[in-house]
């Protein structure tokens, strides 16, 4: 701990930190690549991966979880029926392949006989009837996968390895919902005899079973010498190249980087923008910045249903008021891609055509300000109608890491004359503001899935979050025009249509602002440099741990 | 932190200067700082704009983590905004809020020990098991759910940081006059046929009040501590006003961009309870009578 | 003595029932739908059902008062409930957390008693330089906020000199810096208490007497002085032990280790009520107990001393 390197190495960052006044580093140019979802070459067996990732999820049971960790834990301990292909369309996994009826009611899958979970439990038909039983079961409590699964009406085993899904009506994302990491398939043995125990003990048919998992501390999790069905789009051919993965959770985001850069740990999977520059400059270090599929983050979502945003002329003007870049250069550091569009780029079915006319324009938003009417101004500058200001109340959670934005947007608007209140609410009342619809306006929101579903799930008139059912349609919009367009495109399978109606529903939304979109969805990681082969998710766009494997001689 | 002190003798005072001028009584170097910078920090409370010039929330994209310069004497913050402003604004609201919830607490503090000495034996219990109930819940926890849970506005900031103190001097008080009701002066006062209230308001009052006067300074440092705590722990005042216990929290992820800010907020926070406490003892030693 | 002792952990019990009352009753007259928070936040997507299911679980749908009887009997079978978050059993999580506070605050005392000793023996009586030197830094200590002072440290000594590591989970070498931020406040308050106390204790004719037979300096501190100088020092580190506690949370949070107090903060600002309540009642009972000891110690070491209770 103290010896001669220790202190060269800490001089130089004393050094470094305190003799110059000016920042230290400048930000990291946005690099953001394409591909990486194949592994290239074969890697060597042996080594234990090192991580640390930021919070505890509190289970191990993806079907009764929202939470954004179990879109790589998923693909540690489990697999899926089905994995995108590296153009977003569903393609063989777990079932190697499907008919779908015209109709797009009836789901016949084929599955493959080879694949068995930790515990002995064979892979087969009755296990996905079992599995999507338990997802959508009241008593599994499913804030996620039971909801994405809701148009399945009933399954049927046609013989061991046939099964058939019939469901209420045509959903067009069901397959790509069953990509997802929260719909894996987990052991029927288990299911059925001791559905508690998932939480703890999950059992899985992944390429690593867990080891011992100590809430709040870390998690370990040892390599399954028999695992020998990666999603052929993956390339990966037999077990996981690691024997063991280490991770600890490190909730502080400056300790993340500073122990990745000391080389405590090999690889961590949430590094805090502001590290990103000091990471990429550091030889010793990889950083890939990957965005993911969805609707990207918004900077607000207004209520469509109350004053001053009831009016299109004041939504479209607050949306034109905020400077984008620099927004999202303060939340970013350089690496958040600004967008303008309610769906990301690499969305299925993303059209860019709509986007431009929400780009920052502090002219147009005055213009529009004036337009409905509120061309007065009172003494701190803000503008007014019939004596009542031009402003709105916005509340915010008290996690410190959104602040900046927030407060930068408010500073935009003051520019235009709208004032923009920050509250700071506990959790508990802004839930409850957020049922009960009392609000003007409601901070962030991102949605993360990888289907443009997304905007169904934002966006359409039953997704409004009340007390009798969760939701994300914050905007509390309810657009005859929009919802049909939406409905059509879950229930027709025919890419000519979906291309269409997608594109309509983007360009509809554009026409509506509901609300801001600012930047896109974004994953960050960073490992050490001997750490190689690392691939990823063609859903999710974070890391598979089986690929991955360690050139002792570059550490 | 404040009530371990009385439990020791009385304080040493701060070192003096040998005595250069004899009618200057020896000035301690350290109150002479301690008394200069409180009164820099009474200036920005009561006239901030005095003191900066720039506006505390007016933010700038593209200037972001400016070093220390010319034109930003403690250089920018993460959104950009003018941080010298933002330390002299950031005055008001703590000091403000720590001495009011100083006297919050001595004063609910003083009426409840009052009650509590002077009342029947069956009430004097029941409060002071009450009492005893806010004194077993640790003071940073009773205020971590009060406003986790009820939220942080000024209100319930004072609310919570007020009641953190008050069995310390619920007790103190009620000591004071059980001792003073056995008191041979009060005796006599009550053989000369005064009446009860009078007797209460005139003797017992007075000097069952007197040791919470006397900690009050430092107990003002410590609110100021607490408010910085509770905002570090990002549960202070809202966003963006000003304040140095959020300025320290955030400013404390963006060591790799502009180390400089958490040392300015520490510095600030550090600097005022340092400058409370020395004044606050400075007043107890003169009180006491020197050493 | 006995019945004294009953006495007084009687009150106790009613005190810690009257805590679980208030606090039961201000956490949840509060707005909020504690459904979601189990479900996992605003991010959760849960279908009606779902919804339904959650609130007859956990009796939500129940009047309070209904939900507060309940919960005083689940206690009385030392059923502590599970944790909205976490969705483990309070009382396990507590016990694994509890180790980890209890020993950073325990470093923490001795650390900062044998410091203040140390230098107390040292410097009582000496040099008038020293004595103001030391005032000073005796101020400063113990007026220092705490989570200033470890933020520094471990900028300092962690994420520039890279002396120390940076994450929690190191062995004895993360406690380090979180057990000297801790101590340091104890360290302040300690020697200003013990050199008034030694200084007056070197004046005492007991001393004289010592040293006119020929007893060295030392001889006289660590002999003599230092057994009359532990009394106040018990006493303090008593009371200060439950100031502790308060202080570690902050200290956790700052250097991201485990224990009640990172604990507890996260549960307050999660909503998860039944987490909040376990700890509430467990550092009560501690402080409780604590509290029973203190005066227990003060009445055994120094009968003279008269309770105002």
């Amino acid at each position: 701990m103290l010896s001669r390197s220790t202190f060269l190495r800490g001089g130089v960052g004393l050094t470094a930190l305190f003799a110059s006044a000016r920042p230290v580093l400048a930000d990291a140019p946005l690099d953001l690549p394409v591909g990486g979802h194949r592994e290239i070459s074969p890697g060597r067996p042996g080594g234990t991966l090192r991580v640390s990732v930021a919070t505890d999820i509190g289970s191990l049971d993806p079907h009764a979880l929202s939470a954004t960790n179990v879109q790589w834990i998923g693909r540690i301990l489990f697999d899926n029926l089905v994995y995108l292909d590296e153009q977003g369309i569903p393609s063989p996994w777990l079932a190697k392949s499907w008919i779908i009826s015209p109709d797009g009611k009836t789901y016949t899958f084929s599955l493959r006989d080879d694949v068995t979970f930790s515990d002995g439990a064979k892979f087969n038909a009755e296990a996905v009837l079992i599995n999507l039983e338990h997802m959508r079961a009241p008593a599994t409590k499913s804030p996620l996968a039971g909801t994405y699964i809701q148009p399945y009406a009933s399954g049927r085993v046609v013989d061991e390895f046939t099964f058939e899904a019939t469901l209420r009506a045509a959903y067009s994302p069901f397959l790509n919902v069953l990509a997802q990491s929260w719909l894996a398939m987990e052991s029927p043995k288990t299911i059925t005899e001791c559905p508690a125990s998932l939480a703890y003990h999950p059992v899985g048919s992944g390429p690593f079973i867990l080891e011992s998992y100590k809430p709040q501390l870390g998690m370990s999790f040892i390599r399954r010498p028999d695992y020998n069905w990666s999603a052929p789009v993956t390339g990966h051919q037999g077990a996981a190249y690691l024997d063991r993965l280490e991770f600890e959770f490190v909730p502080d985001a400056s300790v993340r980087y500073f122990s990745l850069a000391s080389g405590e740990y090999d690889f961590t999977t949430d590094v805090p923008a502001q590290a990103a520059a000091a990471a990429q400059a550091d030889q010793a270090l990889t950083l890939t910045n990957r965005v993911r599929m969805g609707c990207p983050n918004r900077a607000i979502a207004f209520n469509v249903t109350k004053p001053p945003f009831d009016d299109l002329r004041v939504r479209r003007a607050t949306a034109l008021a905020m400077d984008r870049d620099g927004v999202a250069e303060i939340a970013g550091f350089g690496t958040y891609r600004p967008i303008a569009n309610f769906l990301s780029e690499t969305t299925q079915y993303y059209d860019a055509s709509a986007a431009s006319s929400l780009a920052y324009d502090p002219d147009e938003a005055n213009r529009l300000f004036d337009e409905a009417g509120w061309i007065g101004r009172d003494a701190d500058g803000y503008r007014n109608r019939n004596g009542e200001r031009l402003g709105a109340k916005i509340a915010i959670t008290s996690t410190l890491s959104s602040i900046p934005v927030i407060v930068e947007i408010q500073s935009d608007l003051r520019r235009v004359g709208f004032d923009l209140q920050l509250e700071a609410l506990p959790s508990g009342q802004l839930l409850q503001q957020r049922n009960a619809g009392q609000y003007q306006a409601m901070s962030g929101g991102v949605w993360h899935t990888n289907t443009p579903d997304a905007l169904y799930i934002n966006y359409h008139g039953s997704q409004i979050p009340g007390w009798k059912q969760g939701g994300q349609n914050t905007s509390r919009l309810n657009d005859p025009q929009l919802n049909t367009l939406l409905e059509q495109a879950r229930e027709t399978n025919d890419t000519g249509a979906l291309r269409s109606l997608y594109a309509q529903a983007q360009t509809r939304l554009i026409e509506l602002v509901p609300a801001v979109p600012l930047y896109d969805n974004h994953t960050v990681i960073a490992y050490g440099s001997h750490v190689r082969g690392v691939i990823y998710d063609t859903s999710h766009e974070t890391p598979h741990f089986e690929t991955i494997w360690l050139d002792e001689g570059a550490a | 932190m404040s009530d371990l002190l009385s439990l020791s003798r009385p304080l040493p005072g701060l070192p003096k200067i040998g005595q250069l001028r004899s009618h200057l009584r020896g000035i301690n170097p350290g109150l002479l700082v301690a008394g200069a910078y409180l009164t820099f920090l009474a200036v920005a409370t009561i006239a901030p704009g005095l003191l900066a010039s720039a506006d505390p929330l007016a933010t700038d994209a593209h200037h972001l983590f400016s070093p220390p310069s010319a034109n930003h004497w403690f250089g920018t913050d993460e959104n950009g905004r003018d941080v010298w402003s933002r330390v002299i604004h950031a005055a008001r609201p703590s000091l403000l809020l720590g001495g009011a919830a100083a006297l919050a607490t001595a004063a609910t503090g003083a009426l409840l020990g009052l009650a509590a000495g002077l009342s029947p034996r069956l009430l004097g219990n029941v409060l002071m098991r009450l009492t005893d109930m806010l004194q077993s819940f640790p003071e940073i926890l009773l205020v971590l759910v009060i406003i986790s849970f009820w939220g942080a506005n000024n209100a319930t900031l004072l609310v919570a940081l007020g009641l953190a103190g008050v069995p310390r001097v619920v007790r103190q008080v009620r000591a004071q006059v059980v001792t003073l009701q056995r008191a041979l002066f009060i005796e006599a006062a009550i053989t000369l046929g005064l009446p009860r209230w009078l007797i209460i308001l005139r003797h017992v009052l007075p000097n069952a009040i007197k040791p919470v006067l006397v900690l009050f300074p430092l107990d003002i440092g410590w609110k100021i501590t607490a408010v910085a705590t509770l905002s570090f722990l990002g549960l202070g005042a809202s966003p963006p006003a000003p304040d140095w216990g959020a300025m320290l929290a955030i400013d404390r992820d963006y060591v790799l961009n502009g180390w400089w800010l958490t040392a300015i907020a520490a510095g600030a926070i550090t600097g005022t309870v340092l400058s409370v406490n020395a004044l606050g003892r400075a007043l107890i030693r003169r009180n006491e009578g020197h050493r | 003595m006995t019945r004294r002792l009953l006495g007084r952990l009687g009150a106790g019990l009613v005190v810690l029932w009257g805590t679980a009352t208030l606090v039961f009753f201000v956490i949840n007259l509060t707005p909020g739908d504690p459904a979601i928070t189990i479900l996992g936040g605003p991010d959760a997507l849960p279908t009606p059902a779902v919804l339904r299911q959650v609130r007859a679980e956990y009796g939500f749908d129940q009047p309070l008062w209904g939900q507060y009887l309940h919960y005083l009997g689940r206690l009385l079978h030392g059923d502590f409930g599970v944790s909205y978050r976490l969705h483990q059993p309070v009382l396990k999580l507590i016990a694994g957390q509890f180790g980890a506070t209890a020993t950073l605050a325990l470093w923490a005392m001795v650390l900062g008693s044998g410091l203040a000793l140390l230098v107390a023996l040292t410097t009582a009586k000496r040099a008038r330089w020293l004595t103001e030197l030391l005032t000073w830094a005796e101020v400063v200590l113990s007026s220092v906020p705490s989570f200033i002072t470890g933020l520094l440290l471990l900028l300092a000594f962690s994420f520039s000199l890279h002396l120390f590591p940076s994450s929690s989970t190191h062995g004895w070498t993360s406690i380090i810096l979180p057990t000297v931020t801790l101590a340091l406040p104890v360290a302040g308050v300690l020697i200003q208490v013990l050199r008034r106390e030694l200084e007056e204790i070197l004046e005492q004719p007991f001393i004289i007497t010592a040293r006119t037979r020929g007893l060295s300096e030392t001889g006289v501190r660590l002999g003599h002085a230092l057994r009359h100088a532990l009394i106040p020092t018990l006493t303090i580190l008593g009371v200060m032990f439950t100031t502790l506690l308060s202080t570690a949370v902050v200290v956790e949070t700052v250097f991201n280790r485990q224990g009640l107090g990172r604990m507890m903060s996260d549960a307050t600002t999660n909503r998860d009520v039944p987490l909040v309540l376990g700890i509430a009642l467990l550092v009560t009972s501690i402080n409780i107990l604590a509290n029973i000891v203190i005066d227990f110690i003060y009445v055994v070491v120094d009968p003279r001393t008269e309770r105002h209770e």
